[in-house]
């Protein structure tokens, strides 16, 4: 039995060697310390003697006993050794001769050198067969060959070890069954490392072979079985791929892969298969019933080998072992395509709404329901108009096809019934009963059957309505179905309108959001923001990941205005109310930099449910702003400027509507601009009127037109203008701006002087026959001064004569006085004077030479007027000139004036006696007369002022013209205050100007250059 | 008594005056022109004033007033002319003839020429 290991004993370990070497050590040790010890403990040589042989004796007692209990020990051992041994063999024998296994033994030479009794039993094979052959001469094979056989033997022959090589015995047994052997095996070395051969162990697993091919012909069967299902029963692992272990012949109908290809996801997973779609819903499904242990049932859509869509249904459940842990899932699925499709028909007869086209629904329910009834006749209608007296339909079904859609009136209709809320069935006899409905006389109708469409706010739309011409059976369900038709109809008209309603606000949303150049922003009701567009970060600053979630208040409103913001929010949430929504306001905002801008921001809250956001559509005005601002200055401006012209300034539309009107037309009419605005121009400015048809001119011909002195009668009083229409277009808008300049002035100055000028050349004239008229006038004069001496009874010479004569002069005075000679003589006296005054006035107006300009004291000049005043013989006649108080407020320091002091002394006499004649005329109680000297920039000015009657300002326009006179006929010529503005502006260049009112006596202004100009 | 020359070519305005001066107790010669009044001096008459007229026929104002002098150098001239155009020439001046012994026609009271030839005669006598 050397083929088996002797188990080792314990005793083993303490070698015999040892045993011998540690006793000799122990012995001499104790031998030689025991000697030792008793020399020097004994001293006596006999006692000591004693002493060694009782050690002796000691000492054999001692080993005798160890001795004795180590082979007593050991023979325990080999005893108890023996029967484990004994045990074993026993054990051995039962199991090679009683088991199915046996054991065997090859020699280096690969030759059987044992084989166990059970192999024998099972063969039935005589031992001279088996042992000095080798195993495939024993199986008689070729291992040339058979490759499974081959590769045993190769096996072999490099001395490996191999497990389960199962092969089928050439040799059947007794009963004839070739069995099945599945034999394992490892190499034998010797000490030396040599090859000794193999030992190893075989099993006869014929049985387990045609319980397998039992099983496997039972699976055929059960495949055949299957393969007749319409479908394709499974298992597979819970796994991501759905991995198939068993799949049945279905499997190539179903999914168009074969079974092999599916089983270990060889050519495709089974998850593959599965509809993208409804991957997901199978695995969440599947796990589900997993959890639960229940089986699932599914349906989903798999893509055929082919590509084709298909419908399965499945059902399943999971294979757990006895722990409980699941194994496989197991199931069967079906070709549910048919089912399916039948199902997603009706689903979408429900659901197609959504999908067709409006006709398409109204029409294809119309006709379902004429076929459902089996009538001609089927209609769907809703209210053309507010007035609910007309039907328009959507749908008409006639005759097997849709016609046209009609409007009909309501009244004497079926219909009429029906839209007051309730379905009516008229199995028969409508036609009698609705004798004005010409529709249902004319073809016929006998049976009808209406529902009204009623929306969901219980609002009545419309209705929907089928006719036969034949009587229709109403049915149990003729009045559901109708109902459920109307129900869908009208859910599917408000979902329509709706839907209209709201893709027409989202497209104008989106419209607004794209396209407008606001930031919209929006803000729950908290002030957090929830929307920011790119015009928002770019206005603001924000990017709008930075923006979004954040306070609005704390990113683009001013400190100043944040607690008025949250204050505002939080109103709104208590009240719902807010003044600043929904309208335009403008806001100071902050930008991301800091600096303040205005914006234009219109709110508009926006409620979903009980949320409200709001939408906020901010504007930044800031360039605006600047041109509003710029606008108003330049307005302001141009106001100023058209206000400080001296024209009168009256914007007009093309139809003389006054849009604009400055403070001269203010001035003139009395009218201000508010009242003017809006009113025809020719209604302020009635002298105006006729400049309307200019106004339309200029306008058409795009050019002014200059009118100029116009004349027009105000306050009594001759005035001029001059007018000039200038057309105006702005921005496609046309108007006018009327210039109205008040010219009187200057018509009357140059009518002044043109009288001036004729005056002069009359002066030229007049200087020319002075001589002549004045020799005459000379010769009258004297004559008359003569007569009127030679009659005075006063004078010698007239006394001595009458007395030769013997005549009485105070007689032949009384005479003259009786018939009025003095009188008579008088008026020669004061025509000569006065013809004599012409002349010399005239004169006054010939151009005379500059060589008379002196330098001259201003001071002075007036002083010698006034001397020349009081001493004037014309005046003195008439009045008193020393009566008058003269004041005198000379300027001290006025430098001397280049003038003709004579012709300027003149002029001030005029002045002077035209005042105190002004005075006396109009007898004012303490007259006074100021004279005064003021230089004003190179003028130097002289001022002459009474406290006189003054004049109106007719008067006061007119005094400058030549012949123009207060005076009664015969006091003045007319000519002085011409002859002094003459002198003065046209010798002196200088000025002359009145100032005067009723009542406040009157001014009179000369200012000469104090340099005189040559040629001016 | 002041002998006056007065030379005008109007008549009325020699005898007017002539009657006012005569009146005023002075003794008048009248002459139409210069010459006649050269004349008569010629033939010894003497004058202490003389009143004339610039324009006058044949020899004017100037000349007449230049040869009256040479021929009496201590007659003192007063001008009466209807003309205010005309300006005295500078060689009057030398003769002491100014603006204020020149009168303008017409005049409305002769008496001026009464004051001015007692004022000339006064500061002679």
């Amino acid at each position: 039995m050397d083929h088996l290991s002797k188990p080792e004993w314990p005793i083993q370990r303490l070698t015999p060697l040892r045993i011998t070497v540690l006793y000799a050590v122990v012995a001499s040790l104790w031998m030689f310390f025991s000697d030792h010890l008793i020399d020097f403990l004994v001293d006596d040589p006999g006692t000591a003697l004693q002493l060694y042989a009782l050690k002796g004796w000691f000492f054999i007692l001692i080993t005798t006993l160890v001795l004795y209990f180590i082979i007593r020990y050991n023979n325990q051992i080999l005893l108890e050794a023996g029967e484990v041994f004994r045990r074993n063999q026993e054990l051995f024998r039962d199991v090679t001769e009683s088991a199915s296994d046996w054991v065997w033994e090859m020699d280096d030479q690969l030759r059987f050198s044992y084989v166990s009794e059970r192999f024998y039993e099972l063969t039935n094979m005589p031992q001279s067969r088996l042992i000095g052959f080798k195993r495939w001469e024993v199986a008689g094979v070729d291992t040339e060959q058979d490759p499974k056989w081959r590769s045993h033997r190769e096996t072999l022959e490099t001395h490996l070890p191999f497990r389960d090589f199962s092969y089928q015995s050439q040799i059947p047994d007794v009963s004839g069954r070739r069995h099945y052997f599945k034999i394992s095996g490892k190499p034998v070395y010797d000490k030396g490392g040599r090859f000794k051969g193999y030992r190893g162990m075989g099993t006869d697993i014929t049985r387990q072979v045609m319980a397998e091919e039992a099983l496997k012909e039972s699976r055929g069967t059960l495949d055949r079985l299957m393969s007749n299902l319409p479908g394709m029963a499974y298992r597979c692992r819970n796994d991501a791929n759905w991995t198939m272990e068993f799949v049945s012949e279905g499997c190539k109908t179903l999914t168009g892969y074969s079974s092999e290809g599916l089983i270990g996801n060889r050519d495709c997973s089974y998850a593959e298969l599965i509809h993208p779609e409804d991957q997901a819903i199978v695995w969440n499904q599947v796990q589900e019933a997993l959890e639960k242990h229940t089986t699932f049932q599914l349906s989903y859509r798999i893509v055929t080998a082919q590509g084709s869509e298909k419908w399965v249904w499945e059902q399943g459940q999971g294979v757990f072992s006895d722990k409980g842990l699941l194994v496989a899932l197991e199931g069967l699925m079906l070709d549910a395509t048919e089912r399916q499709q039948t199902q997603n028909a009706l689903l979408a007869l429900a659901q197609n709404a959504s999908t067709m086209m409006d006709d398409e629904f109204y029409r294809s329910c119309v006709r379902d329901l004429a076929h459902m009834y089996d009538v001609h006749y089927a209609s769907l209608g809703i209210f053309a108009d507010e007035t609910r007296q007309t039907i328009h339909t959507l749908a008409l079904w006639q005759n097997d096809g849709w016609v046209e859609n009609v409007a009909y009136p309501l009244a004497g209709t079926p219909c009429e019934e029906i839209v007051q809320g309730d379905p009516q069935l008229i199995p028969d006899g409508v036609m009698q009963r609705f004798p004005d409905d010409s529709f249902l006389q004319r073809e016929g109708i006998q049976s009808y059957f209406g529902a009204p469409l009623i929306s969901s706010t219980g609002e009545i739309l419309g209705l929907v309505s089928v006719m036969g011409i034949n009587p229709m059976a109403p049915n149990r369900w003729a009045r559901p179905v109708l109902g459920i038709f109307a129900n869908r109809i009208a859910l599917e008209l408000e979902r329509r309108w709706a839907e209209e309603r709201l893709h027409k606000s989202e497209a104008h949303n989106r419209l607004i959001v794209d396209t407008a150049l606001d930031a919209v922003i929006t803000i729950n009701n908290e002030g957090i923001v929830s929307g920011w567009n790119t015009q928002a970060e770019r206005i603001f600053g924000y990017p709008r990941e930075e923006a979004l979630d954040r306070k609005l208040s704390e990113i683009i409103i001013p400190h100043q205005y944040r607690a008025a913001h949250e204050e505002g929010l939080k109103h709104f949430r208590q009240s719902g109310e807010g003044p600043l929504l929904n309208r335009r306001i403008e806001i100071t905002a902050l930008h991301q930099d800091g600096h303040e801008f205005p914006v234009e921001l219109s709110i508009v809250p926006l409620e979903h449910g009980t949320e409200v956001s709001f939408s906020a559509f901010v504007r930044d005005i800031t360039r605006r702003r600047h041109a509003e601002d710029e606008m108003a200055r330049l307005r302001k401006y141009l106001k100023n400027i058209i206000d400080s012209m001296p024209s009168v300034l009256v914007g007009v539309d093309p139809e003389g509507t006054v849009t604009e009107w400055n403070k001269q037309a203010e001035e003139l009419t009395g009218v201000n601009r508010d009242q003017a605005h809006g009113r025809p121009f020719a209604e302020v400015l009635p002298h105006l009127e006729a400049q309307m048809k200019q106004v339309k001119e200029a306008i058409s011909q795009r050019q002014p037109l200059h009118s100029e002195r116009l004349v027009a009668e105000q306050n009594g009083e001759v005035h001029y203008s001059d007018v000039v229409v200038y057309p105006l277009f702005t921005n496609g808008t046309a108007g006018a701006v009327i210039r109205v300049d008040d010219v009187t002035n200057r018509v009357r100055i140059e009518q002044m002087m043109v009288q001036t000028e004729k005056m002069m050349s009359v002066g030229g004239l007049a200087a020319g026959m002075a001589h002549e008229i004045n020799n005459p006038l000379s010769a009258i004069l004297q004559a008359c001064q003569n007569i009127q001496r030679r009659i005075s009874p006063d004078l010698t010479k007239n006394q001595e004569l009458a007395e030769q004569l013997g005549i009485d002069l105070t007689t032949v005075g009384q005479y003259f006085d009786e018939r009025g000679i003095h009188h008579f003589l008088d008026g020669i006296s004061d025509a000569g004077a006065r013809a004599a005054k012409i002349v010399s006035d005239m004169l006054a107006f010939s151009r005379r030479s500059e060589s008379h300009f002196t330098p001259s004291n201003l001071d002075e000049l007036m002083e010698t007027a006034v001397r020349l005043a009081a001493s004037d013989y014309d005046l003195k006649k008439k009045y008193d000139f020393k009566r008058i108080r003269i004041e005198r407020d000379y300027a001290p320091d006025m430098g001397q004036v280049s003038c003709d002091g004579t012709e300027i002394e003149q002029v001030v006499l005029n002045l002077l006696k035209n005042a105190a004649h002004a005075m006396s005329s109009a007898n004012i109680a303490e007259p006074c007369i100021t004279l005064r000297t003021r230089s004003e920039g190179d003028y130097a000015c002289i001022e002459v002022i009474d406290n006189g009657p003054g004049m109106t300002k007719e008067v006061s326009r007119r005094v400058f013209e030549p012949f123009f006179t207060t005076k009664d006929v015969g006091v003045g010529t007319g000519l002085g205050l011409s002859v002094s503005y003459f002198i003065v502006i046209e010798q002196h260049a200088g000025r002359m100007s009145v100032d005067t009112a009723p009542g406040k006596g009157a001014r009179f202004k000369i200012c000469l250059p104090f340099q005189h100009r040559s040629g001016t | 008594m002041p002998r006056i020359l007065v030379v005008d070519d109007e008549a009325m305005i020699r005898e007017g005056l002539k009657a006012y001066l005569e009146d005023e107790g002075m003794q008048v010669d009248t002459h139409e022109r210069c010459e006649t009044a050269l004349q008569s001096m010629e033939q010894g008459r003497c004058f202490d004033i003389c009143i004339l007229d610039l324009r006058l026929p044949q020899m004017d104002g100037h000349e007449c007033i230049q040869s009256l002098h040479n021929r009496q150098c201590d007659l003192q001239f007063l001008i009466y002319t209807g003309s205010s155009t005309d300006a005295l020439q500078s060689e009057l001046g030398a003769m002491g003839i100014d603006d204020q012994y020149v009168f303008h026609k017409p005049l409305m009271d002769m008496s001026v020429f009464v004051r001015a030839i007692h004022q000339l005669l006064g500061g002679v006598s």
